[in-house]
This record gives C-alpha cells, sequence and structure tokens, in this order.
C-alpha cells in the first residue's frame, strides 16, 4: 500500500513536471515564432498573422470598477483596430482591486496569452525585468513606435532597465508635488493669504489662525488611505529612489543618504510633533480608513488637507470635496523614475504578436478616437461633445463611469471634461516639462540582491514611520534615532551600498 | 444538590445570554451605522442612536442594481452546487477512514491531513487550473478549486463517525447482508444528522463567504459573486481617494456608511434563510439516504 | 496475496473515497510540484524548470530581522491562548447549548454565535474602530462620560494581546462550539438517562459524562489547531490593528511580516518559501503530537 500511494505521488509530480514544462515549451515556441515572424517582418512581411487568420490581440487595462458598458466599448475598440490594425482585440478589464494579484498571476502563467497590459509597478517595473516577464522594447519603438518616442521624449529614460526601454508611460502628471487644500469659504472669512505659503513650514500660522477661529476643526491631514507623512518632493530637491530607504537628498548628485537621519527629515517631524500638539492634527490620521482628506472635509471634520498637485488638481479636489477649495502650493515639482513607472504599459515575454502590440499602443499616441473611447466611453452613448468642444455627460453617463485622461496613452489627444481648463493637458505637459528631473531619472533599482534586506526594512518603517511623521511620538529624536538603530540592524546599509552600487553602474552606462 | 442545580443553571442561562448579546450588539450597531447619515460619523463616530438617519447607503447599492441580483444568483448556484457535491465527497471520504478495520487506514488518513499542512502555493495552483482545467473566467472556478474537501472536515466528519457510529451496529448489518454502501447511506447517514447538518453549514459559508476564486480566476465581472460585487466596492471606495479622477458618480458616495450596507447585504440573506434551508437539506440527505 | 484479498473485500469503501482522494490529488498535491519554486531563483523566459536553483536564499529573508524572534514568539503564543480559551470556550457553550431543553431558544442562541464567524475580518476590523477610535463608543460612551481620559487605544500595545485575543474568541467561539455541539447530540441517549436516574449534579455529569465523551473530538480538533501553530490570520493580526505600527511589537507575526515585505516586491519564490516553513513547522509539530497522543490514547491519535 505504502508503495502504491509512492507511486502515486511520483505519477503526480511527474504529471506536474511534464505540464509545466510543457507551458514553458510552448512559451518559448512562441518566443521562436516571433523571432521567426519579426525576420519575415524583415523581409517585407506584412504581419505576423497565419495565412488567412485574423490575429487577435489580448489587451489588459485598469479600472475602478468594471463599467457597466464594457462590451459596446470593448466592440468599439474592435471596430477602430480593426480597421487601423487588422487585429480584433480581447479587453480584459483588471480592477484596482484585483489588479496587483491578476498581474503577479499573468505574469507568472506561461501559457497564458497578454499581449499589451497596463500595469500598476508601485515598485517599478526592474522587479518583473529582473524576472524575465517583460519584453525589451527598443527594437519595437524603433520600428512602429516612432509617435510614441516623439510625444514622450525624455520621459521613456524614465521606464529603462538596464540600458532597455521596458515600459511605456502614459500622459499625465509625471512629477511630484505636493499642496494643501482649504476650504475657501474660511479662506476668505478670515482674510488669509496663501499666496506667501511656499514650504510646509509656513503653513503654521495659517493653521493658528484657523484653529483659533475655529477650534474643532483640523487642519492636517492627507488624501491618501494609509497616508504618507513626509512628502519627498515638497521642496522639489529629493528623490526617494523608489521606497525611501536610501534617497538623494539632492536630486542633482547621485549620492545615496539616509533620508531618516537628515535635518530635514527631523526638522519636518518635530514640526509635526508641534502641528500636532497645537490639535491641528486629525487624531484618527494613522487608523481611519474609510476617510481620506476630500471626505473629512466633506463632513467638516476638517479645513484643511494635503494632496498632490498638478494641472486641475483643483477642480478634481473641489470635486470630492463637494466645496470650493483654495489651494496652497508647496515647494516645485519634480520628476523621478518611480513617478513614471508607476502606471505603465507593458508587453509582456507572454505576447504572441508583440509587432502588433506595439502598433496599437502607438494607436494609443496617435488616435483621438481611441483615447477618448477609453477615456469617457462610447461617444453618443457614455458622453457627448458639446458646443464649446467639451467632453460631457451623455444619454448614459454612469454605464462608463470611470472617466478619466490619465491612463489611455497621450492624454494630449483626449477631449476636455467639461468644468476643467481647456488648455488642460497642453498646462499638464507643460507642467511636466517645468519640472525639475532627478539626476537619477530612469534609474530603477532592483532590489533582488538585498530582498531580505527590504523585508526587515519594510517592518521597521512600518513600526515607526506613521508615529513619528504625524507626530505621535512623545521624543522626536528619540524615537529617530531608535528608528535608525533599528534600520541599520535591519541592514540599511547594505541595502544602500547596493543601491549606490547600482546607481554608478548605471551612470557609468550611460 | 438541589441548590447546585439551580446554581448551575442560573449560570449556564447567564452564560449563553451574556455570549449571545456580545455576538449580537456589534452587529445591530453595524445594521444601525448602515442607516445612519454619513458626515455624522465622520464627525461624532459611531453611534448607537444617531443624530440623522440616512438611506444613502442603500440607495446607493441600489443604483447598482441589476448588479447585486445578478450576483446573488451567482452565489446561490455556487453555494447550493458547491455544498452538496463537496458534503457528499467529504463524508463518503471520511466514513471509510473511520473504520477501524480498513486497510491502509492509517496512509489514506495521512494523505488527507499532509493536506491540511502542505499546499503547492497560489501560483502553481493558478498554472495548473487554468491551463490544463480552463477554468479561468467560467462558473466553475467559483465552485472547484480550494473549497470542495476540506482536509479539515474530512477529519471532522471522521471524528464524527468514530466516537458515534458503534462498530456493532455496522458488524451486525453485514452479517445480514447489507453491502457497504448499503450500511454507509441506510445505517451511518440517518445516525449522523448532527454532522451532516454541521458540515452543511461550514462548507456552505465557506462558499458564501468565498471572494478569493473569484479574485484569482476571474476576470469577467458578470460572473461575479455577491462576495466579489461587495470586496470590489470596498476596494473600489479605498482607492478612489488614492488615485482621484473626476468620476462623476463617485462624488456623492457615502464611504462610512456604505461599507456597513455592503456588509449588511453580504451577511443578512444567510442569517435569515439559514434555519430553513438548513432544515429541509438535513431531512432531505439523511431521508434520501434512508429511502436509497 | 491475503493482504490484497482482504483490500478486495474493502473495495466499495475504497470506491466511496475515490472522488475526495482524487480531488484532494489534483486541487492539492498535483500544485505541490510547484513547490520548486521556493527554491529557485526564477526567471519566467527560461520558464520555471530551467531557472537556476538558489537553494535556502529565498527563506534567507524570515529569519534576516531582528525582530524574528519577537515575531515567532508572538506566532506562537497568541495560537497557545487561541487554542486554550477557545476550547474552553467553545465546549462550554456546547454544553450549554445540548441541555437547552427548548429547541427554538437552541437555535436561536446558535444563530446569535455564529453572526462574527460571517462577518468577514474587514467589517469587523470596521467595528472594533466603532468601539475604539478618538470618536469611538468607548472614548465617547464610556471613558467620556465617567470623566476620564480617552485612550489613544492603537498606540498604546499594552491593551491589544487582550483585544486580539479577545476579538479571536468572539469571533471563532460559536463555530467551533458547533461541532461539539454535533457530536453531543449524536451521543446516545441512555447514557444520560442512567446518570439522571442516579441523581448526578449537572457538574458530576459534565465531568464523568460529556468530557469523557467529547475527549476524541477534542483531541482531534485541538490537534488540527496545533498543526496550524505557525499560521496567523492575517485579517487579525493586520486589520483589527488597522496596520498601526506603534503596537507593531505585539501585533506582528509570521503572516503580517511576509505580507508587509511581499506587498512590493510581489515575489512568488519568497512566499512559496514562508507558506513550506509554516508548513515544515506544522507538520513537525502534528506528528510529534500524533506521536504523544498514540503513545497515551492510541483510539485518539489521527493517524
Amino acid at each position: 500500500m505504502k508503495r502504491k500511494l509512492l507511486a502515486l505521488l511520483l505519477a503526480a509530480a511527474m504529471t506536474m513536471t511534464a505540464l509545466t514544462g510543457c507551458g514553458g515549451n510552448q512559451a518559448a515556441d512562441n518566443g521562436n515564432k516571433n523571432a521567426e515572424n519579426s525576420k519575415t517582418e524583415e523581409n517585407g512581411g506584412d504581419t505576423q498573422a497565419k495565412e488567412g487568420e485574423i490575429p487577435n490581440l489580448v489587451v489588459t487595462y485598469a479600472y475602478l470598477e468594471v463599467p457597466a458598458d464594457i462590451d459596446a466599448v470593448t466592440e468599439k475598440l474592435n471596430e477602430i483596430t480593426t480597421e487601423k490594425l487588422g487585429c480584433t482585440v480581447t479587453f480584459i478589464p483588471y480592477t484596482y482591486g484585483n489588479i496587483q494579484d491578476q498581474m503577479a498571476l499573468t505574469l507568472a502563467s506561461p501559457s497564458e496569452q497578454v499581449d499589451c497590459m497596463f500595469g500598476m509597478f508601485r515598485s517599478g517595473i526592474a522587479g518583473a525585468v529582473g524576472k524575465g516577464q517583460l519584453k525589451a522594447l527598443d527594437g519595437l519603438l524603433d520600428e512602429y513606435g516612432q509617435d510614441i518616442k516623439a510625444t514622450l521624449g525624455d520621459y521613456l529614460e524614465g521606464t529603462t532597465v538596464n540600458g532597455e526601454v521596458y515600459g511605456v508611460t502614459t500622459v499625465r502628471d509625471l512629477a511630484g508635488q505636493s499642496a494643501y487644500y482649504f476650504d475657501k469659504a474660511i479662506i476668505d472669512e478670515l482674510q488669509i493669504d496663501l499666496s506667501a505659503v511656499h514650504k510646509y513650514e509656513d503653513l503654521t500660522p495659517v493653521f493658528a489662525k484657523i484653529k483659533e477661529a475655529y477650534p474643532n476643526l483640523y487642519l492636517a491631514c492627507n488624501s491618501g488611505v494609509k497616508p504618507e507623512g513626509y512628502y519627498m518632493s515638497d521642496d522639489g530637491i529629493q528623490d526617494p529612489l523608489t521606497d525611501k530607504l536610501g534617497v538623494l537628498m539632492d536630486s542633482s548628485e547621485l549620492k545615496v543618504t539616509n533620508l531618516f537621519e537628515s535635518q530635514e527629515y527631523k526638522d519636518f517631524c518635530k514640526m509635526m510633533k508641534e502641528w500636532n500638539d497645537a490639535g491641528y492634527v486629525y487624531p484618527d490620521i494613522i487608523t481611519d480608513e474609510a476617510n481620506g482628506g476630500q471626505a473629512l472635509m466633506k463632513s467638516g471634520v476638517v479645513a484643511s488637507y494635503q494632496n498632490v498637485y498638478k494641472p486641475g488638481a483643483l477642480t478634481e479636489n473641489e470635486l470630492l470635496a463637494g466645496r470650493e477649495l483654495e489651494v496652497a502650493v508647496l515647494g516645485e515639482p519634480i520628476s523621478y523614475t518611480s513617478k513614471v513607472q508607476n502606471w505603465s504599459w507593458v508587453i509582456p515575454e507572454n505576447s504572441v504578436y508583440p509587432e502588433l502590440a506595439m502598433q496599437f499602443l502607438n494607436l494609443l499616441y496617435t488616435d483621438a478616437d481611441l483615447v477618448n473611447l477609453l477615456n469617457y466611453g462610447v461617444e453618443g452613448k457614455n458622453w457627448v461633445l458639446d458646443a464649446d468642444g467639451f467632453a460631457t455627460d451623455g444619454p448614459d453617463t454612469d454605464g462608463y463611469s470611470d472617466k478619466t485622461a490619465w491612463k489611455s496613452g497621450n492624454a494630449m489627444l483626449s477631449a476636455v471634461w467639461k468644468g476643467d481648463e481647456a488648455t488642460l493637458y497642453t498646462d499638464l505637459m507643460d507642467w511636466n516639462k517645468s519640472a525639475n528631473k532627478s539626476a537619477a531619472l530612469g534609474f530603477a533599482f532592483d532590489s533582488a540582491n538585498v530582498t531580505s534586506e527590504y523585508t526587515a526594512l519594510s517592518s521597521v518603517t512600518a513600526q515607526y514611520r506613521m508615529m513619528i511623521e504625524w507626530g505621535f511620538a512623545a521624543d522626536v529624536d528619540a524615537s529617530i534615532a531608535e528608528m535608525n538603530d533599528a534600520l541599520y540592524a535591519a541592514g540599511l546599509k547594505e541595502y544602500m551600498a547596493e543601491k549606490q552600487k547600482q546607481l554608478d553602474a548605471w551612470a557609468a552606462a550611460k | 444538590m438541589k441548590r447546585q442545580v439551580g446554581i448551575y443553571s442560573v449560570l449556564k442561562h447567564a452564560v449563553l445570554w451574556i455570549c449571545s448579546l456580545s455576538c449580537l450588539i456589534p452587529f445591530i450597531l453595524l445594521i444601525i451605522s448602515s442607516f445612519t447619515e454619513d458626515s455624522t460619523i465622520a464627525l461624532t463616530g459611531y453611534s448607537f442612536f444617531p443624530k440623522s438617519w440616512s438611506l444613502d447607503a442603500y440607495r446607493y447599492l441600489l443604483g447598482q442594481g441589476g448588479k447585486i441580483l445578478h450576483a446573488y444568483g451567482i452565489s446561490l448556484f455556487v453555494t447550493v452546487f458547491g455544498t452538496l457535491a463537496g458534503l457528499a465527497m467529504t463524508l463518503m471520504l471520511a466514513y471509510p477512514l473511520s473504520r477501524p478495520d480498513l486497510p491502509g487506514r492509517r496512509i489514506f488518513s495521512f494523505y488527507v491531513l499532509f493536506t491540511l499542512l502542505f499546499n503547492g502555493g497560489l501560483v502553481p495552483s493558478y498554472i495548473m487550473w487554468t491551463t490544463i482545467f480552463h477554468i479561468k473566467n467560467t462558473i466553475w472556478a467559483l465552485v472547484i478549486p480550494n473549497l470542495m474537501v476540506k482536509a479539515f472536515f474530512v477529519i471532522m466528519a471522521r471524528s464524527y463517525f468514530k466516537s458515534n457510529i458503534p462498530l456493532e451496529i455496522i458488524e451486525s448489518a453485514r452479517i445480514d447482508g447489507a453491502s457497504e454502501i448499503g450500511i454507509f447511506t441506510r445505517i451511518v447517514l440517518p445516525l449522523s444528522k448532527p454532522i451532516v447538518s454541521t458540515l452543511l453549514l461550514f462548507i456552505g459559508l465557506s462558499y458564501w463567504n468565498d471572494w478569493n476564486n473569484g479574485l484569482i480566476y476571474l476576470t469577467d465581472s458578470s460572473l461575479y459573486s455577491i462576495q466579489n460585487v461587495l470586496n470590489e466596492m470596498i476596494k473600489s471606495i479605498t482607492s478612489l481617494s488614492t488615485m482621484g479622477g473626476s468620476v462623476s458618480s463617485m462624488t456623492t458616495l457615502p464611504s462610512n456608511t456604505v461599507r456597513m450596507a455592503i456588509a449588511v447585504v453580504g451577511t443578512l440573506p444567510v442569517l435569515m434563510a439559514y434555519p430553513f434551508l438548513q432544515k429541509g437539506f438535513v431531512k432531505g440527505i439523511v431521508m434520501g439516504g434512508v429511502k436509497g | 496475496m491475503k493482504k490484497r484479498k482482504m483490500a478486495w473485500r474493502y473495495r466499495y469503501l475504497y470506491l466511496l473515497m475515490l472522488p475526495g482522494l482524487i480531488y484532494l490529488l489534483i486541487n492539492n498535491y498535483l500544485p505541490m510540484a510547484g513547490l520548486v519554486i521556493a527554491f529557485k531563483k526564477v526567471n519566467f523566459r527560461t520558464g520555471i524548470w530551467s531557472s537556476p536553483w538558489c537553494g535556502l536564499e529565498n527563506f534567507k529573508y524570515l529569519f534576516a530581522t531582528k525582530d524574528a524572534w519577537i515575531i515567532t514568539r508572538n506566532t506562537i503564543l497568541y495560537n497557545l491562548v487561541f487554542i486554550i480559551l477557545g476550547l474552553v470556550v467553545s465546549v462550554a457553550l456546547a454544553i450549554f447549548l445540548s441541555e437547552m431543553r427548548s429547541k427554538k431558544m437552541r437555535s436561536l442562541h446558535q444563530g446569535c454565535l455564529l453572526i462574527p464567524y460571517i462577518i468577514s475580518y474587514v467589517v469587523v476590523s470596521y467595528l472594533v474602530y466603532a468601539f475604539l477610535g478618538s470618536n469611538g463608543l468607548i472614548n465617547k460612551g464610556i471613558l467620556q462620560e465617567m470623566g476620564k481620559n480617552s485612550v489613544n487605544w492603537y498606540l498604546e500595545s499594552k491593551y491589544w494581546p487582550f483585544i486580539l485575543v479577545f476579538v479571536n474568541t468572539w469571533k471563532n467561539a460559536g463555530y467551533a462550539s458547533v461541532i461539539y455541539l454535533a457530536t453531543i447530540l449524536g451521543f446516545d441517549d441512555s447514557v444520560y438517562e442512567a446518570a439522571q436516574l442516579d441523581g448526578v449534579t449537572p457538574w458530576q455529569k459534565i465531568r464523568y459524562i460529556t468530557i469523557p465523551l467529547l475527549k476524541p473530538t477534542i483531541i482531534t480538533l485541538t490537534m488540527l489547531n496545533v498543526g496550524r501553530i505557525f499560521y496567523s490570520d492575517f485579517g487579525l493580526f493586520y486589520q483589527v490593528p488597522q496596520n498601526s505600527g506603534a503596537i507593531l511589537n505585539v501585533t506582528n507575526v509570521l503572516d503580517t511580516y511576509v505580507y508587509r515585505g511581499l506587498l512590493e516586491l510581489g515575489d512568488v519564490s519568497m512566499s512559496s518559501a514562508a507558506g513550506l516553513y509554516q508548513a515544515v513547522v506544522g507538520f513537525f509539530v502534528i506528528m510529534a503530537a500524533n506521536a504523544l497522543v498514540r503513545k497515551i490514547s492510541p483510539d485518539d491519535a489521527i493517524i
């Protein structure tokens, strides 16, 4: 009996080996096929479609929630691609809720075809590149992606790993800048001049004035759920190098230092401590999961909150906060790698039609119909163009409720939603261009060699950062020192050394 | 002696009532807060006696309309089908394992127990189910992986059979010429009403409450179970404030109360339907066994 | 030869087991081949099988933190408390429930006790927050009324061992009591009737009749729980404390450590390694427990 069982298990293992082995081979086959295809391409061949067969691209996209009219949109999408590219499209909508799991699984599954993926890469694309999950795009870009290159320009640097481009970012806010949004009624009533506010410190007297008039209102909180206490970008100089564990305090210089030991960090945390002691900080900031700054403002809990700034942000925030706002923009915008890589179009290794995939991506940068379709849904149904040339609610607006222009590709081609400035997207592009560019823009840190340090460090930052950065620690200096001790014990030195090493190598190769 | 009985009885009832109330009261708070005005919660916190009531949360859910109803249908099918199949397989596996005379019993027990501890992890399972069995974006994705037969339930059932089915009964039935399958359906099952109803409850709950399979194996939202729909809503509420964007229909979202309403919508039907379902099912299965 | 004949006699019993065994083979055993990725530096371009081996590299991070000791301590101690307290509470509830004369009352209580189990941990975390938040029922409704200072619950680690133990028991005791109740209800009534005639007190009845009869079930369930001593409910330890850093020293367990570490990395090999580590420890613990039980009371061993 025992032997039987063993045989059974062995058989199981072997089946599995065979099966996954097959999968691997299949992917390899696909790879070969592609190689052959590109060969025929060079020989003047048309597309990689087999004779008489219309190729089908698999494209994944991301939504807040899957739109009700997804089928209508897919149909329209197919009309466009059939006409322009001669292919059909299987359109797979991920949601912000499942995108992380779905990406991890499909990229790990050897025989699952995905040709274009709009991916979320919160810690950069270097990890996926290191695991061999993404295709290098340089050749494809040269051949089929000229419009992408023309639109994105330098920003393609931002999705480069080891000298090769692996992703195509979208036209959106590609830089970071911090701002505080205030309830306009209160600002007007107390006659506060926000134009003098340029730094976090400048906010203290403003807060004091509001707190005096409205002792029940809180002032310091931010828009995110589980908010960042310390915003790197507020002074427009620092580059967080993805994870803030080893940063460039001065982004014009490629020198990795420990943010948490810097004077800037200490000063910031001390200021937060003062704010907290003065009752400015929303007391549930660390634990309240339901309410971001906008919701708290709407319910009348806070008079101001922190959020990122970009052209058009004020309108966006007013909509969510349900009232007129006034903004105090802090520091200068800065562009760094993770801002650019955060969301990018990629062509996974499992792609069957990489050339077509690149043509599709290029279409996202040239075809206004396609861009508008992905942004607002089906024209005439989910949205209409009004007399002034703005996009506005159609007969069935809610059928495509997730109306945003930052995901699809080249937002400059997009119609502007009514209520925004007509020049919104050119302003955005100008703002992007005006941003300071970190000297390390394009450097993507790959933590593969220091993963165990990284996990240990994450544990330490989870324990200390929020407490210190929102001013809940009793003794700021002592807590910061304690955190730094814990960070070094967890291997921060080795981690930063690895970062510096990769950064130097990257700079040398450039 | 009488006094002891008295004390015991008082204590017993007191403990039960305290426990039951402590389970019930938070649930009542859940229901009340789902009917509270959203800004009241943000401003003054949760309360059993809120200052202002509101139906906004349910209005929002109702606005999602057909989606939720459709998802209830999917959940119902998946739960009923999965539970019945899973229950049958679990009992059929557990009973022979409980027989001390079965050759190879320990090896098979080990085979079952081993799966309680070891698993291949998410990625290998995903690759197997999607590339070999092609269940991605089919209803079977919600029914088959992970939930049907769980080692824990098998061992639980085995332990019941072991301690509650006297071996002598089985022996004498065998002497009377009953087949093994006949013994199982006509003698063992009817004696197993309590464990059958318990397993029904447990397996049923694990199906009803599951959203993991949907998260992994579904991207087609028309197949979402109610838990997937609700889960996605909760997640989109949380991402809304981080991602931003001018989302017209979302701007009026009562985020505190909707989460509570979602929980009510997900759990209340189970609580209401359970007693009736349980009665009918258990009767059906046990009696069916007797007749068959 | 003789053995084979024996097995043939039981062919129908094997047949009964077959669907379940096949299901477990497919659902649980086949994917186990994928555990090799715990020992590999995976490159998906070359495929899982041709990726290079990397020994125990993927396990390193589990021990790299100086908190490894705290995390292990938390995981094991909480589980031990959960097992013991859960056992006492759920057995007591089951016994009390079984003695309810009115069937209606019994199912009413049972229904109430099951409510927490049906609510997901995400929602439980909202409820806990409703009580403990700075605007919560305890601060506003009790402490303020009594004229005391409000407590910042999510920043004070001294309260959390109790809160977590309470929440866990609250959520799971009802569920576990259903199992014991089923077993008690399945007992032969004649035993109790005899006792009734002999005039034993309720305590004696519990001590000398119910508990001994319940012993096999108690042992089985406890052993299954012991096997999961290295696992912990992510929802309980991450969502209920709202991921608050200040109380991490009493809320950090293996699962939350792994989650925090891999959230951004999303490394399949490393998460696979964590799972394997938990399983191997659980395996040895359960085997040791089984050997012990086999020595003391062979009938109750689970294997």
